[in-house]
């Protein structure tokens, strides 16, 4: 790629990848409203943070995450030695299609 | 190609193995997914009521209340016990009504009947009424499942 | 019939009733051109893999989300603290909008600079545009469904930009409204519209930029499109779309990594005759255009900065549509002019964003 078109993609994908990930604390902070000198009691809470409830859904959680990307890298794996064999069959323009 | 000696060939093996492997990791996507779809349904141990709102029942009549999200029902007999029943008919889940003139508890529904007791005597339920147990306590009215300490 | 025989034979009953193969015939022989711009043709597949998400977890969240002023903040909260897993399906949905934004402003940049709506693929740009305002619609209707403080604040400034319209200004907010003000009506009238109207209106646009570009193929960079027969080539099925996996995978599992780990929060009940809450700001997509409102003076001769920037804004935008008509002499000093301003407004709304972000 042309290097302005190399600068134009990058700083698209940072501002993108950047935004994307900050936007959630930027776009919901839910600012306290206690200016005001009366003692309201609030009853509900300001913000509900989520988060998983015990223990064992934490550790479900941390499992699951490891197993999807594993499971990611290994399909990569073998989509890569897919890729290398339908390429290779390709350029030697064998039509059969038993993919 | 396939040799002689082999079950599949090298590509047979790597397809099954990349369509295998991609199966169980959108079935464990689906997991919570199913999770989410079909919340647990959790029925009340037992439920308290102030008894002041039911000891004006007259004697062979009943009112209702809510058990979890069922309707219930608490009948007052004519020697002053207690009997609750969900009001759930054992047919196809309509809400049953009593009728004090007869003395039986009536399903609107396909015209299924029981009696004071809860039991399936004519039309289509296929069981009695089911039945918590009643007991009161001091200001309460404590209704449980049947097995529950 | 033999088991190894049931799937053909599935096969054969299915083509002799629908008659697939013209369609199949049509993959198979489909091909991608090879250049040093092929990266950016992946950003298409990718945008239609999160639509998929958002549509799987749309309509689950809807089987418990109540669109009234009453219910719709509690509703959410019992889905992210009762229904199992709800606040993780919650998060999904959340990111995976923000991802497909992202994906369709990355999408429609390198389309503009690398002008693939030369002829004859303007109608493609022009649906491709539709489709931009639809997904932008999606993000700014979803957002007021929590009906917590800050989307409420956000809404009321969002349907009160159109008002400075020339003429059908007023009649725009009160179509979006429901009214003059922003009430419960408001709230439904947007959730029937992101869940019924927008689905079919992009579903309907989808088919015709997706049939476009098959009848008429992927197209050339400027200057590769006179040297076609040195272009290396690759087929769609099965070469590209194996590729097109792998950016699936990685681009889902960043998805849910980030859903899991940066789950959005809920803020509490919006209160319809309190003040606004300080620090409100739209949606990430939305904060350039934010900034340049609020870099408006209040009046300008006659028309107040408001009326001005708006006009500005649409008339850049019919400009923007129109952009395949205006560049259609794409190698020339013309294009080239063009092609700075695509470079020009990437850098532009980069800043806005940021300025916006450190006030």
């Amino acid at each position: 790629m042309m290097k302005i078109e190399k600068l134009a993609a990058f700083i698209l994908i940072s501002y993108l990848l950047v935004f994307s990930i900050f936007s959630s604390s930027f776009g919901q902070q839910a600012s306290p409203q206690e200016k005001a000198k009366e003692t309201e009691v609030k009853k509900a809470p300001e913000k509900i943070v989520p988060s998983p409830h015990n223990i064992k859904e934490k550790t479900a959680i941390y499992v699951f995450l490891a197993w999807m990307w594993v499971s990611i890298l290994v399909l990569i794996y073998i989509l890569r030695q897919k890729i290398r064999e339908v390429d290779r069959l390709y350029t030697l323009k064998f039509l059969g299609s038993d993919f | 190609m396939k040799l002689e000696h082999s079950l599949f060939t090298r590509r047979q093996f790597l397809n099954s193995l990349f369509g295998g492997w991609l199966g169980v990791l959108l079935a464990s996507l689906l997991y919570p997914v199913i999770k989410f779809v079909f919340p647990p349904y959790r029925e009340p141990d037992k439920v308290i009521l102030p008894f002041s709102e039911f000891k004006d029942v007259e004697p062979g009549s009943v009112k209702n209340f809510a058990w979890g999200t069922k309707p219930a029902l608490l009948k007052k007999n004519g020697d002053g016990s207690y009997l609750a029943f969900v009001a759930v008919c054992t047919h196809l889940d309509c809400t049953v009504t009593y009728l004090p003139e007869q003395r039986k508890f009536f399903c609107a529904c396909h015209d299924g009947w029981y009696d004071e007791q809860g039991r399936n005597i004519k039309g289509p339920p296929p069981r009695p009424l089911r039945q918590l147990v009643v007991a009161v306590e001091g200001e309460n009215l404590i209704i449980k499942r049947e097995g529950v300490e | 019939m033999k088991i190894k025989n049931l799937l053909p034979g599935i096969g054969a009953w299915l083509e002799e009733r629908f008659g697939f193969r013209g369609l199949s015939r049509f993959l198979n022989e489909k091909r991608v051109p090879q250049h040093r711009h092929t990266i950016w043709y992946y950003t298409g597949s990718s945008i239609l893999l999160f639509f998929f998400i958002q549509v799987v977890t749309g309509i689950m969240l809807a089987f418990y989300y109540k669109p009234t002023i009453e219910e719709a903040n509690k509703s959410i909260a019992r889905i992210m603290a009762e229904v199992p897993l709800g606040w993780i399906i919650r998060s999904v949905h959340f990111w995976s909008s923000s991802f497909m934004i992202a994906l369709v402003l990355f999408h429609m940049t390198s389309i503009w600079i690398i002008k693939s709506y030369r002829k004859p693929r303007e109608l493609t740009w022009m649906s491709g545009v539709f489709l931009l305002i639809l997904t932008l619609f999606f993000g700014f209707t979803g957002y007021l469904l929590p009906w917590d403080d800050l989307s409420l604040a956000a809404t009321k400034v969002g349907t009160d930009i159109p008002r400075s319209i020339p003429w059908v200004g007023a009649w725009v907010t009160k179509l979006l409204r429901g009214g003059e003000d922003v009430t419960g009506d408001t709230l439904t009238r947007f959730f029937g519209i992101h869940i019924t109207v927008l689905p079919l209106c992009l579903l309907f646009i989808l088919v015709i930029h997706i049939y476009l570009i098959q009848k008429l193929g992927m197209s050339l960079p400027l200057g590769l499109d006179k040297k076609k027969e040195e272009v290396k080539e690759l087929p769609f099925w099965p070469n590209f779309v194996y590729r097109e996996m792998v950016v699936w995978l990685v681009l889902s599992g960043i998805l849910f990594s980030l859903a899991i780990f940066l789950p959005p929060s809920l803020g509490k009940e919006a209160d319809l005759m309190a003040p606004a809450p300080e620090g409100i700001k739209p949606e990430w997509y939305f904060l350039f255009l934010f900034q340049t409102l609020k870099v408006f003076p209040s009046r300008i001769l006659l028309v107040t900065g408001d009326t001005l920037a708006v006009s500005l804004l649409l008339l850049a935008g019919i400009l923007f549509f129109f952009l395949p008509l205006i560049d259609y002499r794409p190698e020339e000093r013309k294009g080239k002019v063009i092609t700075f301003i695509a470079y020009f407004f990437i850098i532009y709304a980069v800043v806005m964003t940021v300025w916006s972000l450190v006030q």
